[in-house]
C-alpha cells in the first residue's frame, strides 16, 4: 500500500507543476492586458498588477481595426464551416449510402488528397486567385478549401454505422433523393455535425498562411493576420496585443468549458488529417 | 419538382452529391498541384511570364545554404517535437488515467487549454515571457537561480528551441488526449493476470503497456512529425525583428513563404513546395502503412 501512496503524491506534484506551466501564459496574458504599457516590462516584475487599467482595451477598440478584424474572422469561419459542412455531408452521404460505379476509386482519391499540404498549393492558388480577381475577397480565402476530404471521410464513416432502413422507407414513401438527404440523413447526422462543426470552425479560426497571402488590405485581415502586424511593426504593441489576445481567447475558452466533450472529439478527430 | 425527381434518381444522385467536392477539388487542388510542378521548372517573371529553366530551381535549392539550413532546422524541429510529444504525452496520459489521483479532470483541462489558442496569440504571449531583458518573465525567474539574462528569441543557441517550446505548448494537449484514449482502452484482465503472476509496476509497463500502446505511439509520432514539418506560423510570430528570420530558425515553410511572397520568386518557391510535398507524402504513406488505414471495403 505504501509505495502506491508515494507514487500518487509524486503524480500529483508533477501534474500540478505541469498544469501551472500550461496555464501560466494565460495568466500572464490576462494581467499584462491590464497593466499600463510602461509597466509590462518593468523590473522588478509585477507578478500581480499593482494598478489595473482598461486603457489598453480602450486603445485597442478605438485606435485599431480590431473589431473589424474580429468581424472578418467570424465571417470567414462561419462561411467556411457552413460550406464545408454542406459539401462533406452531401458527398459523405453519397459515398456511404449508394452503390455506384467508380465509388471505391473515387473514395481513394478523396483520401489521398488529405496528404497534400497547403504549402504545395499556396503559390499556384495565389496565381489562380490573381487571374480570377479573387485576391482580397472572402470567397478567395474560403472557397479553395471548402471541399474538405477529411469531412467526407468522417461523415461517410459515421453513416456506414447507421442502418439504412429509414432511408429505404423514405424512398418507398416517394421522398426525392435530395429530400432524403435533407429530411432523413441530416437529422441522423446531428451528433457527428457537432464534432465536425467544432473541427471546421477551429481550423478556419486559426488559419494564418492562406489569409496572409490572400488578404492584402488591412481592413480585410482576419484576427490572426491583423494581430501579427502588431508584432512585426517597428514598435511592438504588446499593450494592445495582450488586450486583443484576452478578447480572442475568452469566448473560445467559455465555449470549451460549456461543451468539453464535443471540443475534444472535434479537435482530436481533426488531427487524423495530416 | 417532378422534373427534378427524374434527374435525381437512385442511380444519378450519388454522382450529383459528390460532384461539388470533385469540382472544387479539380479547380483548387489537382490543377494547382500540376501547375506547381510545372512552375518549379520555370523562372517566373512579373507573376505571369514563365521562362523554362529545367532543373535550375532544384539545383539552386540544393546549393543554397539557407535552404539546407531550413531543411536541417525543420528536421531537427520535427524530430524534437515528435520525441517530446510522444514521451511527455505518454507519461501525462499515464498519470491522468491512473484513477487514484484527485482532480484528474482539472489537470486534463489545464493540459488541453493551449490547444484552443491560435498560434499567433500564443506566440505573442511567448514573446512577452521570453523578452531578452530582466523584464521578461523567464529571465526574471531564472535570475533567482543566478542564470544570466538570455536572448531566448534571437540567440543561435535558443531561438529554434523557443520555437519548439511554442509548438510544444500548443500540441501536447492533443497528444495527451490520444494517449488517455489509448490507456482507457487497455484490457484490465491482462493486468490482473500480470499482478497475480507477481509482475511489478515497472515490469507491467515494460512488457504490457508499451507493447499494447504501440499503435497510439505510432499514430502520435507520425501525426506530430507531419504537422511539425509544415511549421510556419510559429517561426513567423517569434521572429524578433519582424524582418527575415535568421538562418538559425528558418524552416522549409518559412523559406517557401519568404521566397514566394516577399521576393516573389514563384518558380523557386514552387520547387520548395514540391520538396515539402514529397517529404509529407512519404510520411503519410508510412502513417497509412503503420495504421492500416488504407483498407477500404
Amino acid at each position: 500500500m505504501k509505495p502506491r501512496r508515494v507514487y500518487t503524491v509524486i503524480t500529483v506534484i508533477v501534474l500540478i507543476a505541469v498544469s501551472a506551466v500550461m496555464v501560466f501564459p494565460f495568466y500572464w496574458m490576462l494581467i499584462s492586458s491590464f497593466k499600463p504599457i510602461g509597466r509590462i516590462f518593468t523590473v522588478p516584475l509585477e507578478l500581480f498588477p499593482r494598478e489595473i487599467t482598461l486603457a489598453n482595451y480602450r486603445k485597442l477598440i478605438s485606435q485599431t481595426p480590431f473589431l473589424r478584424w474580429y468581424l472578418n474572422s467570424i465571417i470567414i469561419t462561419a462561411a467556411y464551416t457552413a460550406l464545408a459542412i454542406f459539401f462533406s455531408t452531401l458527398a459523405g452521404f453519397g459515398f456511404a449510402k449508394y452503390d455506384f460505379k467508380g465509388r471505391n476509386v473515387l473514395l481513394v482519391i478523396v483520401l489521398a488528397s488529405m496528404m497534400i499540404p497547403l504549402h504545395s498549393l499556396v503559390i499556384p492558388l495565389f496565381m489562380l486567385l490573381i487571374r480570377l480577381g479573387w485576391v482580397n475577397t472572402y470567397h478567395g480565402v474560403v472557397l479553395p478549401f471548402a471541399a474538405n476530404a477529411f469531412g467526407i471521410f468522417y461523415i461517410s464513416q459515421y453513416l456506414t454505422s447507421v442502418p439504412s432502413d429509414l432511408i429505404d422507407a423514405a424512398r418507398i414513401d416517394g421522398c426525392s433523393e435530395f429530400g432524403i438527404y435533407r429530411m432523413v440523413v441530416m437529422p441522423l447526422l446531428k451528433p457527428a455535425l457537432g464534432v465536425l462543426t467544432i473541427y471546421f470552425a477551429m481550423t478556419s479560426w486559426n488559419w494564418f498562411l492562406w489569409p496572409l497571402v490572400v488578404m492584402r488590405d488591412e481592413s480585410l485581415f482576419p484576427l490572426n493576420v491583423g494581430l501579427s502586424t502588431f508584432i512585426s511593426d517597428y514598435r511592438q504593441r504588446y499593450d494592445e496585443l495582450m488586450a486583443a489576445s484576452v478578447l480572442c481567447v475568452v469566448p473560445i475558452i467559455t465555449l470549451f468549458l460549456s461543451m468539453q466533450k464535443q471540443f475534444v472529439s472535434g479537435l482530436t478527430a481533426g488531427s487524423i488529417k495530416q | 419538382m417532378a422534373g427534378r425527381r427524374q434527374v435525381l434518381t437512385k442511380k444519378t444522385a450519388p454522382y450529383v452529391f459528390i460532384s461539388p467536392f470533385f469540382i472544387l477539388f479539380a479547380i483548387f487542388m489537382v490543377f494547382p498541384i500540376i501547375h506547381s510542378l510545372v512552375l518549379s521548372f520555370h523562372e517566373v517573371k512579373q507573376l505571369t511570364q514563365l521562362n523554362f529553366i529545367g532543373l535550375g530551381n532544384y539545383k539552386t535549392l540544393f546549393s543554397t545554404p539557407r535552404f539546407l539550413r531550413a531543411l536541417t532546422n525543420t528536421t531537427y524541429y520535427a524530430v524534437g517535437m515528435c520525441l517530446l510529444n510522444v514521451c511527455i504525452g505518454f507519461v501525462l496520459g499515464l498519470m491522468l488515467t491512473s484513477g487514484h489521483v484527485p482532480g484528474t479532470n482539472f489537470y486534463r483541462a489545464c493540459v488541453f487549454l493551449p490547444v484552443l489558442v491560435s498560434t499567433v496569440i500564443a506566440g505573442a504571449v511567448f514573446r512577452l515571457i521570453l523578452v531578452d531583458t530582466e523584464g521578461g518573465f523567464l529571465n526574471y525567474l531564472l535570475g533567482y537561480f543566478g542564470v544570466p539574462v538570455q536572448n531566448w528569441l534571437d540567440s543561435p543557441r535558443w531561438a529554434l528551441k523557443s520555437v519548439m517550446a511554442l509548438g510544444f505548448w500548443r500540441s501536447i494537449g492533443l497528444s495527451t488526449i490520444y494517449f488517455i484514449g489509448g490507456f482507457q482502452a487497455l484490457p484490465s484482465d491482462v493486468y490482473e493476470a500480470a499482478h497475480i503472476d507477481g509482475a511489478n509496476r515497472m515490469q507491467q509497463l515494460r512488457y504490457l503497456t508499451i507493447p499494447l500502446m504501440r499503435p497510439i505511439i505510432a499514430f502520435v509520432s507520425i501525426v506530430t512529425l507531419i504537422q511539425a514539418y509544415l511549421v510556419f506560423t510559429e517561426v513567423f510570430v517569434l521572429n524578433p525583428s519582424g524582418g527575415s528570420a535568421r538562418d538559425t530558425v528558418v524552416t522549409l515553410g518559412y523559406y517557401l513563404y519568404e521566397s514566394a511572397f516577399r521576393f516573389f520568386k514563384l518558380g523557386y518557391g514552387a520547387s520548395i513546395g514540391v520538396v515539402m510535398t514529397l517529404i509529407i507524402v512519404v510520411l503519410s504513406i508510412l502513417q497509412l502503412r503503420l495504421l492500416g488505414v488504407f483498407q477500404i471495403d
